[in-house]
């Protein structure tokens, strides 16, 4: 039940991605897309088998949702986050776009439980809403850093690697 | 309950820190033809997509294989999927200085596609990966086929966008 849903936001999610405004190129929305998938990977995994505060459901359609979670739709709202800071001089836009995907992520989050595909016995809503705000952050961070990288290459036009 | 191969830092480890070491090396001092984010792009693919399928097939509820010591996730885990890195930029890298076009495409990822083979089969002899669980290794062939595809497209469209 929960793999229509998830189908259904990445596709729209894409949609946004592909036709929105974005100040970064697309190398850097790669790497940007590839660093954010690193990362929640890395976390779905610690918390689920290592940590075991979050439990993963292991019926494959489930479990193919969180994949498109895990490895699509969270890079993909880094990206929307990142080009949106970007896009945005002032800061309450930035503040409300912040809090608008934070509330999206932590939607799917809900989702999530409802559908079964994670549980929490060690955990709960408010530090998931945490650690996504985290994220965010971090997103925000590295796209920082890819833009700042990118404008240096632009001006430099050099080979450096 | 985690199975444990062994608890030893022995030749698996020392596998992948030499040659992780060896291999940005071999990056640093050969000829540069990225810029430095484009050559980033194809460090950090090798990565995650050595991540994804790791983090994807080999725990639960498929869970066909384990890597390491132990099929708990571990440190070293994640230094291993720092040294695909260097694979992939070294597969765009020869790609380019040896100008691949047409069928050529093919016949280098059959040749990349060969040599990952021998690899695996390498860290399957050293500990690296453990198929016990009743993963064989044809099964790596479409998806080295398929990741190194993907990476010639993503090559492709970044040249274009450039």
């Amino acid at each position: 039940m929960s793999l229509p849903f998830f189908i259904s936001i990445l596709i729209i999610l894409s949609y946004i991605v592909i036709f929105m405004r974005k100040k970064l190129s697309f190398i850097s929305n790669s790497i940007q897309f590839m660093v954010l998938s690193i990362i929640s990977t890395n976390y779905i995994t610690i918390m689920t088998n290592n940590l075991e505060w979050i439990k993963a459901s292991e019926d494959v359609t489930q479990f193919i949702s969180l994949l498109i979670n895990r490895e699509c739709i969270l890079p993909l709202v880094g990206i929307v986050m990142v080009n949106g800071y970007l896009n945005f001089g002032n800061r309450t836009y930035r503040f409300l776009l912040f809090v608008c995907l934070l509330f999206f992520i932590s939607v799917l989050d809900i989702l999530h439980i409802h559908f079964k595909t994670l549980e929490y016995p060690q955990w709960s809503l408010l530090n998931t809403i945490i650690m996504n705000g985290i994220y965010l952050l971090i997103c925000i961070l590295i796209g920082l850093g890819l833009y700042y990288l990118q404008k240096k290459e632009e001006r430099d036009s050099g080979q450096n690697l | 309950m985690d199975r444990i191969y062994e608890r030893s830092f022995d030749l698996n480890e020392w596998f992948i820190i030499i040659s992780l070491i060896a291999l940005l090396l071999l990056i640093w001092i050969t000829p540069k033809i990225f810029s430095f984010l484009e050559g980033l792009s194809y460090y950090i693919y090798g990565i995650s997509i050595g991540m994804f399928y790791d983090h994807t097939i080999s725990i639960p509820p498929w869970d066909f294989y384990d890597v390491n010591d132990s099929s708990a996730y571990q440190g070293i885990d994640f230094i291993s999927y720092i040294m695909y890195g260097p694979y992939s930029y070294f597969f765009i890298y020869i790609y380019k200085k040896l100008k691949i076009r047409g069928i050529m495409n093919l016949a280098y990822l059959l040749i990349w596609t060969a040599f990952s083979l021998l690899m695996e089969w390498f860290t399957l002899k050293i500990g690296i990966f453990h198929f016990d669980k009743g993963y064989e290794m044809y099964w790596s062939i479409p998806i080295y086929m398929a990741v190194q595809s993907i990476q010639l497209l993503f090559h492709h469209k970044i040249n274009r966008s450039a």
